[in-house]
């Protein structure tokens, strides 16, 4: 049914009722030319269609249509109380980790499939669109496309879009000329300006349902709740004079928190992990300090003075530094990865003569170290081989996986790698190995959303990318919900090392194991963190001229960080007694 | 539909297509599809036509399809999983849908030896506003005495039939235009039945819904317009936002109902078997 072409409400207890014609005009055609269907078939259709029919109008019919998904019971609720409470038109507020995603994919799935939703448009940031586009496919057999171009709009019935894209001509033009059954914003707290473009081309928009997703509903004033809120149903909060004179004792402080409350609940749903029945097991951190031997000590000193006076030098002549950053954390994670870099600066036709001989000391210097005596390399295969159990061992470089692969071969350990250079169905099916015939996957790649391997509960970092995000996400493939059991991270620390001081940083300062699970997103978010936060990190490294000097530096980091979740947790519900 | 539900629908489907089920073990089948099959079930559309341009051999298609996520069956890597709301059982039902809307059958058991033609039906019927709720009902109508028969096709659902007409049965033919004419007044009785019933039941939610739309377009209203007080704008800025959020209300919560028949069938039958009194399943 569509926007303009609704009748007058008429009413007299019956509502309105229409038959639908075609299909018997079809069956006299077929009388005429006598050609007939078969009979089981006929009967087929009915039984098909009996598995579609809602019973009753709060039962989700969804639920026997999902294989590929089992919801918790958190949210099988939120989509009920969408559908049967709000009128479907929400903000869907959980706490992050919580699975808002599934909660608007049950809602969209129930919707369609009761017919009451055919057109719909998903609006997220452009990094998510492949990974929404995915999951509605691949969770909820929902047909959703990703919008490439401005034929797209009109092409097809289910799309994924980037927010600014949409909002651009020619496409914002197309999208506003629709009706759209459901709309789904992903990162709502875009919306909280009500003067910017974003949060007028959802009022704009013509839409029947509307779910808002956001864990940070108020981020920095009551009035950004209340912008939301205006899309969803204008008035809920009456008008923005009655709103603030009733609601605001301060920006961020509400005058009457019950009655707000109470306001809330009729568009607004917030799961937290602190009531009941949402499940997180513990997470076990600890961390393993090793001592350099002799010969790996000599090296690491050996490759970071040349890094150092290199990279002051090159900095200077604004030359690249890449490949010097990369050789620092390559030494970090083991010798053995940092041997095909020191090689390709060798043979590089740039590196002045001079340098040569010294790279090709430091490389006879990491080859000559047996890889069989490689301190963290036998302390990872000690640690493996007392588990008994599955682990997951990740790793930043190619040659530490290839390396702990053979080492975990040399030891009788089953084990099978992971890249992010997999295809999808490579990765499933290297999932299912780990899963069924090995117990240890080396993995390079922490991101590359959509592997889960909660059956795992070990996971240890051979080393430690420098960007705290990254380390969230590889603990964020065993850790979610669905993990039965507690998890164990284990860093390793080799002491003297730069790698001391990353650990020290995450696990003490930032205490950033310790948080919970997508916490540390909405940190970096709010800290506006730079986004090559490797190379700031390499520049104190490099200019420090103390160990106290470079302590300070990261001591800093870490203040910042516990100031900035200070102020999340703030912002958020608990604090308002909302 | 439970498990074993859907296996026998599965495996009636591949029967009456014609696809030759080579495997059939305890929640497992392995079928070969024909090409006509095969362009139903597998959305490969480019692949036909590539195959059709080009007049390349295709080998037939063999689907491994387990009922249990845990079957293994022996000597098969990989099976796909066929449950409710998977890609592959979505696509078998709407090839049923294509292919069976439209029959003609007559009944082959039965004392007497004349047929009658009925008209039948199945109703899906859905009561819309903001949620939604259906049934199905079924309704038949002999065409000869016009009498309409809710709940027909449960009545007929266990009998023998035929798609060609056997001996030694007579037929009350109805031919061409007459045919067509008695078919239109059929269908003009059970619309007819259909929504006398409808009006007759419980509409409590129509007015439910009704009254919770009565009450939104009021918070719309006094949204505007103390909007427009207290910013001392005209109307007019806020008419087209009023409008539209007005319309998407109506949209969304009316209540209505609307009639969808699946399909229509032509059934020959024993006259005195279904008669209008017959009880109501």
């Amino acid at each position: 049914m569509k926007l303009d072409s609704l009748t007058p409400p008429l009413f007299s207890g019956v509502p309105e009722c229409t038959i639908d014609e075609t299909l018997f005009q079809q069956f006299l055609e077929r009388a005429d030319s006598d050609q007939w269907d078969n009979w089981t078939l006929f009967q087929l259709i009915r039984e098909a269609e009996a598995t579609k029919i809602s019973p009753s109008f709060d039962q989700l019919l969804c639920l026997q249509h999902l294989p590929a998904v089992i919801p918790y019971p958190h949210q099988v609720e939120t989509a009920k109380k969408v559908l049967n409470e709000l009128q479907g038109r929400a903000i869907l507020a959980d706490e992050v980790g919580l699975g808002k995603t599934i909660e608007a994919g049950l809602i969209l799935k129930e919707y369609m499939m009761r017919g009451l939703v055919k057109k719909a448009l998903v609006l997220v940031p452009a990094s998510l669109v492949l990974q929404w586009t995915r999951e509605l496919n691949e969770k909820f057999s929902i047909g959703a496309f990703a919008q490439r171009n401005e034929w797209s709009w009109t092409t097809y019935n289910v799309l994924v879009s980037s927010i600014d894209t949409t909002k651009r001509e020619p496409h914002r033009s197309l999208v506003l000329e629709q009706d759209w059954d459901l709309v789904i914003v992903d990162e709502a707290h875009k919306l909280k300006n009500r003067k910017t473009k974003n949060w007028e081309l959802i009022n704009r928009l013509r839409k029947k349902y509307l779910l808002l997703l956001t864990a940070t509903p108020i981020q920095n004033d009551l009035k950004e709740l209340y912008n939301l809120i205006n899309l969803l149903k204008p008035g809920q909060l009456g008008s923005a004079q009655h709103f603030t004179a009733s609601f605001i004792e301060q920006r961020r402080k509400p005058k009457n928190p019950v009655e707000l409350r109470e306001a809330l609940s009729q568009v607004m749903i917030r799961n937290k992990r602190s009531e009941g029945g949402i499940y997180f097991t513990n997470r076990n951190v600890t961390s393993i300090p090793l001592e350099l031997s002799v010969q790996e000590r000599e090296l690491y000193e050996a490759v970071s003075s040349f890094v150092k006076e290199e990279y002051l030098k090159r900095r200077a002549e604004k030359g690249n530094v890449l490949p010097l950053i990369t050789l620092q954390r390559e030494i970090c994670s083991s010798p053995y990865a940092a041997l095909p870099t020191l090689e390709r600066m060798y043979k590089d036709p740039k590196t002045p003569e001079s340098l040569k001989t010294r790279i090709e000391h430091l490389y006879q210097m990491g080859e000559s170290i047996p890889l069989n005596e490689y301190t963290k390399g036998k302390t990872v295969i000690d640690l493996v081989t007392q588990t008994n159990d599955k682990v997951i061992v990740f790793t930043e470089y190619r040659a530490s996986q290839e390396y702990l692969m053979y080492m975990l071969e040399q030891a009788g350990v089953r084990a099978i790698p992971f890249r992010g250079g997999f295809g999808r169905g490579k990765k499933d099916w290297m999932k299912d190995l780990f899963e069924k015939r090995a117990q240890v996957m080396v993995a390079t790649e922490a991101g590359g959303e959509g592997i889960n391997l909660q059956f795992c509960n070990h996971v240890i970092n051979f080393d430690l990318p420098w960007n705290p995000m990254r380390i969230e996400q590889r603990i964020g493939r065993v850790h979610r919900l669905g993990q039965t059991r507690d998890v164990y991270v284990y860093n390793m620390a080799t002491r003297g090392t730069i790698e001391e001081h990353i650990v020290n940083l995450l696990q003490e300062k930032i205490r950033m194991f310790e948080m919970v699970i997508g916490e540390l997103d909405l940190i970096i978010g709010k800290m506006k963190l730079s986004k090559n936060i490797e190379n700031d990190i390499m520049d104190w490294i490099m200019e420090a001229k103390s160990e106290t000097e470079l302590a300070a530096r990261f001591d800093e980091l870490g203040q910042q960080v516990t100031k900035a979740r200070e102020d999340l947790l703030q912002d958020t519900f608990p604090e308002w007694g909302l | 539909m439970d498990n074993l539900l859907l296996q026998d629908f599965c495996r009636r489907y591949f029967q009456a297509t014609g696809t030759p089920i080579l495997r059939d073990e305890s929640e497992f089948l392995q079928v070969e599809l024909p090409r006509e099959i095969d362009k139903e079930l597998t959305d490969r559309p480019y692949f036909w036509m590539w195959a059709e341009a080009t007049g390349e051999e295709v080998p037939p298609t063999v689907l491994n399809i387990a009922f249990n996520a845990e079957t293994e069956v022996e000597g098969i890597e990989s099976a796909e999983l066929v449950a409710l709301g998977s890609f592959r059982l979505e696509k078998i039902f709407e090839s049923a849908v294509k292919r069976g809307r439209f029959v003609r059958v007559y009944q082959t058991d039965a004392p007497t030896h004349l047929r009658v033609p009925f008209l039948l039906t199945s109703l899906k019927i859905s009561y819309i506003a903001d949620r939604r709720k259906d049934e199905i009902r079924s309704y038949g109508v002999n065409l000869k005495s016009r009498q309409v028969i809710p709940g027909l096709y449960e009545e007929i659902l266990d009998l023998p039939f035929s798609e060609e007409l056997p001996a030694p049965f007579k037929v009350h033919a109805l031919e061409g235009p007459f045919l067509k004419a008695s078919l239109q007044d059929g269908w003009r009785r059970i619309e007819q039945t259909a929504m006398e019933e409808i009006q007759k039941s419980d509409h409590s939610w129509a007015e439910t819904a009704q009254e919770r739309l009565a009450q939104e377009m009021e918070q719309l209203d006094t949204y505007y317009q103390s909007m427009i007080l207290e910013n001392g704008e005209e109307m007019t800025v806020y008419s087209a936002e009023r409008e539209l959020r007005l319309a998407e209300l109506k949209w969304r919560s009316q209540p209505r109902i609307q009639i969808a028949p699946l399909h229509f069938g032509l059934l020959y039958l024993d006259p005195v078997q279904f008669t209008g009194t017959s009880p109501r399943i």
